[in-house]
């Protein structure tokens, strides 16, 4: 017991103590949901305002609701997301480390993250962020989020154009694409992106099992088998894909190419010595009048098309594969030398693309 | 034996004092909860009700009326019932503790809850961390004295409430308790400390049991981007120099026009501060009120250069005429307010010219609140911990303790007195500085000899009397001149005051040449209630006529 004190003196300090602890907790509650209510309101304001595109009022409505509750992950998130459409990943990335300090295994957070890194071109970490985000943690039931920010990476990789990379995501999320149509719809042509022709043709090979009425799979499967240089195949499946969609030009036009170069493949075993070397030198003279045509030849080239035309010209010339290899030799020479800029004949062009590839291979 | 007796005496007289010592100890504990409480529900009250009378998007008319209307209720209050309650509240608790013993009535505390709580939820451009400080002194002074402590002991009460108050109110418990000892008390060895902790802390406690642990402002993580940086940041120090110089003479010239009118219009006079305001909020709302959600804003970086330059100003003028025109609120939140626009002026300067080598402008913000509470406050320890208490960021405290050296030593060329002291003598009194005071040793008002009033005859008579070679000349209670043995006058040079310790008075009185000087009082203004003579403090120390004793 104090020595000075009396007991109507705590008891009246006691007293006073309990009643203005009870009128804070009142205003402080009074205060937490007032806050709140403002803030839920800010954001919501903030969400309608990114959906209509007006992303720094956005930003701004966002940021109002992180002043007034610091501790909610969602306002803060939304204000990244904001800041980074508006062009604004300094800040972005200002916003998302206080969520990152707190919690390094953020996946949302990581994710917004790696796209802040990608608008200021700081690719090695965008691609480190983008791994933190697929192995971190999500908020529950959001499962996909991770799937998701794989294929965000996946499309990042696309753009950038590391296909070594995104084969090595893409083989990741392969094992996905059977309980997820999306994924397995989307894989093949990734596959084919990635620069595996083969694995775009299986994968589109198991997607029409289950979907054969999808046309643009069939384009797709088309033109994977155009790539890797089986014209036949080709040829069906984008005559497939026109029987599905008759209206599309480009298919038919596709199936064309898939025909003519077909017919004019020269390294099909089965070929006759003659054979060969009529193809060989239709390749030739096409590729010869191809580069001719470029008001762009170098005087150089005019050399080379002397010889060619030399070539194409002989009277009779020796029935052997020798003398079709080097026709084709030459044809890849005279193609290879082609300005980037001529482009005279899309379909011929096209055409002898797939032919070229196909020799090279 | 004669020793008995003595010992005996001894410890019947420490009895008193270990039984004080004892109720300080627990009064400690009580003001720090207690006033943690009433400070917590003045900050919400303030907070609650300023988000009512004056809402972001409210129209334009309402932004004038309110502050207006708020000044001129709480200005009616302040002159009619609560004239004590005017102004900041930190000379007032200055006062208390060094001229009135430690007394401040409950009376005053209510006042100063109430007619803050109307005048800041009104939109005036004034803080809320000086009126507490006085809420926390009134509650520990009246604790104290139910408790019956001694007027000593109530004294050494007082800055436990200030501490607590301003550990409540601004979350910064280290701050709080140097803040008490550099400014409050003057001394940074005052004994008094333990208990200055415990209740600092104590209220600390209670804010975070109610409000939880948030820092007072939410700063992104800065830290020095090269060496070259030091550069803007000395610079920074002596725009916040400047800027609180500019600050300081403006307040205190303003205060002395307000001072000259009409004793009639002082109830009136803080409406003129509320109208100002008003007119201003037309313009920019952002200058209403204690503002802290803005300065959130400039330390994240997130407001535009012209907007920032043009609430330094404005808020410049607003708080000077608010502080001026009498409303009650304090100066410490406009301070951090005004230092962290110009912060955040010259860091988007900086920035925008070396890109390279500077961080963004929140950076700047945050070093300018500590550069402007130096100049302003005069308290350079307190301001570089607060910032650090404020904001939770080390990272920045190099630059922040460079600028605030700078501003600090240029405030303090360019305007010697600092705001408190010189507000103090505007009315009349004159408060001690750091390391005047007596305390744990002899002070003047012990050796000092009481004077009346004294013509050159008696003076030259006293002067005898004592064995020295000066004595001050009284009429009317007011020092006119010093005469010297020979009776010739000469101009009145250095004063003591009652609680200045013994060791000054030598040192002041080495320094004039003189074995005498009038002891003034605190309270009145050239009031001369004694003379402290240097044989005086030379028995005290035990030395007499050369010798010791």
């Amino acid at each position: 017991m104090i020595p000075f004190a009396t007991p109507k003196l705590v008891i009246g300090i006691a007293v006073t103590m309990g009643a203005i602890y009870s009128a804070d907790q009142f205003l402080a509650s009074l205060e937490h949901r007032e806050l709140d209510a403002q803030a839920r309101h800010a954001y919501s304001n903030g969400v309608s305002l990114l959906r209509d595109g007006h992303n720094a009022q956005a930003s701004e409505a966002f940021r109002t609701a992180r002043s007034l509750d610091r501790d909610n992950v969602s306002f803060q998130l939304a204000l990244a997301d904001a800041l980074i459409r508006d062009r604004q990943p300094d800040s972005a990335e200002d916003a998302l480390s206080g969520i990152l300090d707190k919690d390094s295994n953020d996946g949302q957070a990581n994710l917004m993250m790696a796209r802040a890194m990608d608008e200021q071109r700081r690719y090695t970490s965008a691609d480190s962020f983008f791994h933190r985000a697929i192995y971190g943690t999500w908020p529950p039931n959001t499962e996909g989020q991770q799937i998701n920010a794989r294929i965000e990476l996946v499309h990042w990789l696309v753009a950038r154009g590391d296909q070594k990379a995104l084969l090595s995501e893409l083989i990741l999320l392969e094992p996905l694409a059977a309980s997820d149509p999306r994924i397995a719809r989307e894989l093949p042509s990734l596959f084919q992106q990635a620069g595996a022709t083969s694995r775009a043709i299986d994968a589109y090979r198991r997607w029409l099992q289950v979907n054969p009425a999808d046309a643009e799979a069939y384009a797709g499967l088309g033109q994977s088998e155009i790539q890797s240089g089986n014209f036949r195949a080709a040829r069906q499946s984008f005559d497939r894909a026109a029987e599905l969609k008759p209206d599309n030009a480009a298919w038919k036009q596709s199936a064309d190419v898939a025909l003519n170069a077909m017919e004019m493949d020269p390294t099909p075993r089965w070929l006759s010595s003659q054979e060969k070397l009529e193809r060989s030198t239709h390749i030739l003279a096409l590729a010869s009048s191809m580069v001719a045509a470029c008001t762009a030849a170098q005087p150089e080239d005019s050399q080379l098309l002397q010889k060619a035309q030399q070539l194409i010209g002989e009277k009779k010339p020796a029935v052997t594969n020798e003398a079709a290899e080097m026709r084709l030799d030459f044809a890849e020479t005279i193609w290879n030398t082609r300005p980037v800029s001529c482009n005279q004949a899309p379909e011929t062009d096209q055409l002898l693309s797939v032919l070229m590839r196909k020799i090279s291979q | 034996m004669a020793i008995a007796p003595v010992k005996k005496l001894a410890k019947a007289a420490a009895v008193p004092f270990d039984r004080e010592a004892r109720v300080s100890l627990a009064l400690s504990f009580i003001i720090g909860a207690l006033v943690g409480l009433v400070v917590v529900a003045f900050i919400l009250l303030t907070g609650r009700l300023s988000a009512r009378m004056y809402p972001v998007d409210s129209p334009a008319w309402r932004r004038v009326l309110t502050p207006v209307i708020g000044a001129a209720f709480s200005g009616y209050l302040l002159y009619r019932f609560f004239p004590d309650a005017r102004g900041s509240g930190i000379p007032q608790a200055k006062f208390a503790l060094f001229i009135n013993d430690g007394y401040i009535s409950l009376r005053t505390v209510c006042g100063k809850f109430l007619c803050c709580s109307i005048s800041l939820a009104s939109g005036i451009a004034l803080g809320r961390e000086g009126p507490s400080v006085q809420i926390g002194a009134g509650i520990a002074s009246d604790l104290g004295r139910r408790f019956g402590l001694s007027k000593a002991n109530l004294r050494a009460v007082l800055p436990m409430g200030c501490a607590a108050a301003l550990a409540a109110a601004f979350n910064t418990p280290i701050a709080a308790v140097l803040f008490s000892l550099e400014e409050i008390m003057g001394d940074l060895h005052a004994p008094v400390l333990g208990s200055v902790v415990i209740s600092s802390a104590t209220s600390w406690m209670v804010l975070h049991l109610i409000l939880g642990d948030q820092a007072l402002f939410h700063v992104p993580a800065y830290h020095l981007v090269d060496p070259r940086e030091f550069l803007i940041y000395a610079a920074l120090g002596i725009a916040g120099g400047l800027g609180s110089v500019v600050f300081v003479k403006l307040l205190l010239y303003l205060r002395l026009l307000f001072r000259k009118l009409p004793r009639a219009t002082v109830w009136v006079q803080p409406a003129i501060g509320g109208l100002v305001v008003g007119l201003m909020a037309l313009y920019r709302p952002e200058v209403m009120g204690v503002g802290y959600d803005y300065v959130e804003r400039v330390l994240g970086g997130d407001l535009a250069l012209q907007t920032v330059t043009m609430l330094i100003v404005l808020k410049i003028i607003a708080t000077a005429t608010c502080y001026s025109s009498g409303n009650a609120g304090g100066i410490f939140g406009p301070a951090l307010f005004i230092g962290a626009m110009i912060g955040g002026a010259l860091g988007s300067v900086a920035h925008h010219m070396f890109p390279a080598i500077t961080a963004g402008p929140g950076a700047y913000a945050l070093v300018g609140m500590g550069a402007a509470f130096a100049g302003i406050i005069r308290t350079p320890l307190t301001s570089v911990l607060m910032i650090f208490e404020l904001t939770r960021d080390y990272t920045i405290i190099v630059p922040v303790m460079i600028a605030n050296l700078i501003s600090f030593a240029i405030s303090y060329r360019l305007q010697r007195q600092p705001i408190y002291e010189a507000l103090a003598h505007q009315e009349g009194v004159s408060l001690p500085g750091l390391r005047e005071i007596g305390e744990g040793g002899f002070s003047v008002s012990d050796v000092a000899r009481p004077v009346g009033e004294t013509d050159e005859t008696a003076a030259l008579e006293a002067m005898r009397d004592a064995g020295v070679r000066t004595w001050p000349v009284v009429q009317d209670g007011h020092l006119r001149f010093m005469v010297d043995a020979a009776g010739i006058p000469a101009e009145a040079g250095d004063v003591m005051y009652p609680d200045q310790s013994l060791s000054a008075a030598i040192e002041k009185m080495g320094a004039a040449k003189v074995d005498a000087l009038p002891v003034m009082s605190r309270a009145t203004a050239g009031k001369v209630i004694g003379v402290v003579t240097m044989p005086d403090v030379l028995a005290a120390f035990g030395v007499t006529e050369g010798h010791p004793a």
